[in-house]
C-alpha cells in the first residue's frame, strides 16, 4: 500500500472518534427540531432570502463555537475552519439521513423543496456537532478557550445559547398563541422573571468569575443586562427568519420577541453550563 | 482550579488526518452547493401560485374508485391549504392538500363511485403559507 506513508491508522481512528462524537452531538440537539412539523413546512414555504440569512450567519457563529468549543482536541485557526466544515457536513449527512428516514424528505420531491428542508436543519445540527465535545467526552473538555474566554467571548457564548434555545421555539405555532394570549402584564412579567433567572443562572454558573461574585449589582450590569439584550436580538432574528413577525404591528413583534425572549434569555444563562 | 499554561494553543500538527480533510471539503462543498441553489432560488423573479390539477392514474378499491390528483404549481410562490375539487356527472368529491412548493407538485386523492376517468378535476383556492 503506497498510501501508508500518508495515512496514519492510528491518527486516523483517534479522528474516527472524534467524529462520532460530533454525530452524537448533533443528534442531541437537532432531533427535537428535525421531528417538528413546523420546521419541514418552512424549509418549504420559507423566503428563500431569509433562509440565506439564517445559512450565511449561521456559518460565523459555526466558527466562534469551534473557536471556544469543537469535538476535536486539536486547536488552532486552520483547524477551526476545518472543524466548522467537517460540523456542516456531519449536520447535513444527520439531517438527510433522518428527514429520509422519517419520510419527510421523499425522493420523487422536488429537489428545491428536499433542499430547503435539509439546509434549515443543517446548521442547529453542526452546533450541536461543535458542542459535542463538551457535552459527550468525560475529561472535562480539555483545552477549549472558553475557560479564559474574553468578555466579548462570554457574551458570544450567550448568543450561542440563546440561539439554540429561540431555534427549538421560534418555527412552532406555540409561540404565536402564547403572544397572543399574553397581556401588558404578562408581558412586563416575562421580563421579570426573564431577568431575575438570567441574573441568578449567569451568578450561580460562575459565568461572572469571581471578582464579579462579590459585586451582584456589577454583575447585573456587566452580563445580565447585556445578556437579556443579546437574548432579544436573537428573538427578534428567529421569528425574522421563521417568518413569525410578518403582519404584526410593532407592539406585536415587541411582544411576540419577548415571549420567546424568555427561554431564549435561560438558553443564554445556560450556554455557561453547557459550552 | 488549576491554574492553566499560559500557552495553551497547541502548535499547529502538519500531519492532519486525511478523514478530517475529506469530511472538511465535503463539508464546504455540500454548504457552498446548498448555499448557491438557495441564493439562485431567491434571484428568481416571483409570481403567484399557478396551479393546475388532473388525474393521473386511478385505482380500483373496495370502498370505490380513487382518482389520483396530481397539483402543479408553475409559479414563483408556494401554495398552502390548497383545495381541489372533482366532478363525476352528479357526485362532487374534494380534498385539500398542505402544500404545493412552488415549481413544484403534490398529489391528492379523489374518491368516486363510478370511474372517474371522465371526472373534471379543479383547484378552487389556496392560502399563502
Amino acid at each position: 500500500m503506497t498510501a501508508a506513508a500518508l495515512i496514519d491508522l492510528r491518527k486516523e481512528r483517534a479522528y474516527v472518534r472524534d467524529l462520532a462524537r460530533a454525530f452524537a452531538g448533533a443528534l442531541v440537539f437537532n432531533i427535537p427540531l428535525l421531528m417538528t412539523m413546523e420546521m419541514w413546512e418552512q424549509g418549504v414555504t420559507m423566503e428563500r432570502w431569509r433562509l440565506l440569512t439564517f445559512i450565511v450567519a449561521g456559518l460565523p457563529l459555526l466558527y466562534g463555537l469551534a473557536y471556544y468549543a469543537g469535538f476535536s482536541k486539536r486547536r488552532g485557526f486552520r483547524n477551526d475552519i476545518l472543524d466548522t466544515a467537517v460540523a456542516l457536513a456531519v449536520g447535513f449527512v444527520t439531517a438527510s439521513v433522518l428527514l429520509i428516514l422519517f419520510g419527510v424528505v421523499q425522493w420523487n420531491a422536488p429537489p428545491q423543496e428536499a433542499i430547503g428542508k435539509v439546509a434549515l436543519q443543517a446548521v442547529p445540527g453542526a452546533m450541536g456537532a461543535l458542542l459535542a465535545r463538551r457535552q459527550l467526552s468525560g475529561d472535562g473538555g480539555g483545552d477549549t478557550d472558553e475557560d479564559d474566554a474574553s468578555y466579548f467571548g462570554e457574551l458570544f457564548l450567550m448568543a450561542a445559547g440563546a440561539l439554540f434555545f429561540a431555534l427549538n421555539i421560534a418555527p412552532t405555532e406555540e409561540i404565536i398563541l402564547i403572544a397572543y394570549k399574553a397581556t401588558a402584564l404578562h408581558v412586563l412579567a416575562l421580563i421579570a422573571l426573564s431577568l431575575l433567572l438570567l441574573h441568578l443562572i449567569v451568578f450561580n454558573a460562575g459565568f461572572a468569575g469571581q471578582e464579579e461574585a462579590d459585586r451582584p449589582l456589577h454583575a447585573f450590569l456587566h452580563f445580565t443586562l447585556p445578556g437579556y439584550a443579546i437574548a432579544l436580538g436573537i428573538s427578534l432574528f428567529a421569528l425574522y427568519v421563521f417568518g413569525r413577525t410578518d403582519g404584526l404591528s410593532a407592539q406585536g413583534v415587541a411582544q411576540i420577541v419577548i415571549v420567546l425572549g424568555f427561554p431564549a434569555a435561560i438558553g443564554a444563562a445556560a450556554a455557561r453550563l453547557l459550552v | 482550579m488549576p491554574a492553566k499554561p499560559p500557552a495553551k494553543r497547541k502548535s499547529e500538527d502538519p500531519g492532519r488526518p486525511v478523514l478530517q480533510w475529506v469530511m472538511a471539503v465535503a463539508g464546504a462543498v455540500v454548504t457552498l452547493s446548498a448555499i448557491g441553489i438557495v441564493a439562485w432560488e431567491a434571484l428568481q423573479p416571483s409570481s403567484p401560485p399557478a396551479l393546475s390539477a388532473r388525474i393521473v392514474a386511478v385505482e380500483t378499491t373496495a370502498a370505490g374508485h380513487v382518482a389520483v390528483v396530481r397539483v402543479q404549481n408553475d409559479g414563483d410562490d408556494t401554495a398552502a391549504a390548497v383545495q381541489i375539487e372533482g366532478v363525476l356527472s352528479d357526485q362532487t368529491a374534494t380534498a385539500s392538500l398542505d402544500y404545493v412548493p412552488r415549481h413544484g407538485h403534490a398529489e391528492a386523492y379523489l374518491r368516486f363511485d363510478a370511474d372517474p376517468r371522465a371526472a373534471s378535476v379543479s383547484v378552487k383556492g389556496w392560502s399563502a403559507p
